[in-house]
């Protein structure tokens, strides 16, 4: 971005909200200005469902197995009890909040050894995410309102086998350890929807890290 | 009133713990995988071998014989050892000079090679009968070029701590290659 579209997207900012402001004070249109506390339960996040089971996102396999990968363990139905999310946010104007969610998700499959095909037990996966998040307000309405929102954050995955190991270096003969299981975590919310006042209700559907599909809850707004 | 609570608490519930989010197995133990890598170590011992060879038997040398033991056995024949931390293998090589492109043919026998993946898993591969190489022009774009292409037949056993889980038999005809493992076709 150029430093004068840089300038002008600030001044907008700037003015935006104040403008807003006077706009609601005049029609008494809107929420309240102030903090919120939420809490959710939303469908599973397909990039976790693919981090737990393959290690990476997506369906791709990498060529070149070596020998113990042709009998490392194989699993059942991966399932999930979806993502549990409790978050807080600050809406400072008609068009903008910015708030953090924290998310909790389960995933667990059964694994079998390919040597032998005998039960190793359930393997479960636990995501937790830390998600600041930039809401804009579409229509903001006293006991109805549309949203969306973009939030970034970081993710730690325990009992995400895949995402933790260790390698011997085949010339030097020493063992590497290797770690990704703190990434960064991205979630996009196009639409979404939240009724009522004080005690309100909301419904949205994204796409990310921490979700994938569709998210509902309740929430109140001091 | 109570019941209908019921029933929708055990909807919820059964939902959000019955939700399948991949039926996958990751199961890698089949019969292309066993091939696949029976044909990768062929390729990286016995091939890339004959490859040097040829290139040296024409007065050329490069950094990959430096891993091998090559040792003249008469005539346009040679042994060939290799040793690493990971393979090992060893085979008798014979030139073939061919009159009609110039280009030399290759007859290998007694082909046998380990392959180590740590220290509990390794693969056995031994050539039954005689593997022999010939240069043969393979037409591509944008480039043609000649390749090694092989008619032979391997049978490899890939075991853990000594105990054969599977076993592969590989045919190469002309270049192309069938195979039959204890996973299936």
């Amino acid at each position: 971005m150029s430093p004068r579209r840089l300038i002008v997207l600030m001044a907008v900012l700037a003015i935006a909200p104040a403008s807003m402001q006077a706009r609601s004070v005049c029609r008494h249109f809107g929420t309240h200005t102030g903090w919120s506390v939420h809490a959710s339960w939303a469908t599973p996040s397909d990039l976790s469902a693919d981090l737990f089971v393959n290690g990476h996102v997506g369906n791709y396999r990498y060529y070149g197995l070596d020998v113990h990968d042709i009998y490392s363990d194989y699993h059942g139905l991966t399932l999930s009890a979806g993502t549990f999310s409790a978050g807080v946010s600050y809406k400072f104007n008609r068009w903008l909040s910015l708030g953090a969610d924290l998310d909790l998700g389960f995933l667990w499959n059964e694994r079998f050894s390919a040597v032998d095909d005998s039960s190793k037990g359930v393997g479960t996966g636990v995501s937790l995410m830390l998600v600041p998040k930039f809401r804009v307000y579409y229509v903001d309405r006293p006991s109805w309102r549309l949203y969306g929102f973009i939030g970034m954050g970081v993710a730690k995955y325990f009992g995400y086998d895949k995402l933790k190991g260790a390698d011997v270096d085949p010339y030097s003969g020493t063992r590497e350890f290797w770690d990704y299981s703190l990434r960064g975590a991205l979630q996009f919310v196009p639409i979404g929807v939240e009724f009522g006042r004080r005690i309100f209700g909301f419904f949205e559907t994204g796409v990310g890290n921490e979700y994938t599909g569709v998210r509902g809850g309740i929430g109140y707004r001091f | 009133m109570t019941r209908k609570l019921f029933v929708a608490a055990l909807t919820v519930i059964m939902t959000m713990t019955s939700c399948v989010v991949r039926d996958s197995s990751g199961y890698m133990r089949t019969s292309r995988n066993i091939a696949n890598l029976t044909g990768e170590i062929v390729d990286m011992s016995i091939v890339s071998s004959v490859e040097a060879l040829d290139r040296m038997a024409s007065g050329s040398s490069d950094a990959s014989m430096e891993t091998m033991d090559i040792t003249p056995d008469g005539p346009d024949a040679w042994i060939v050892k290799s040793v690493s931390d990971r393979m090992e293998f060893s085979f008798r090589a014979i030139r073939v000079p061919d009159d009609i492109d110039g280009f030399s043919n290759w007859t290998c026998t007694g082909f046998r090679c380990t392959y180590r993946d740590g220290e509990a898993y390794k693969v056995e591969i031994e050539a039954e009968g005689t593997i022999s190489f010939d240069w043969s022009w393979e037409y591509g774009v944008p480039n043609s070029y000649y390749r090694l292409v092989q008619n032979g037949a391997y049978r490899s056993e890939f075991m853990r701590d000594g105990q054969v889980l599977d076993w592969c038999e590989m045919v190469y005809v002309d270049g192309t290659v069938r195979y039959r493992t204890s996973q299936g076709m």
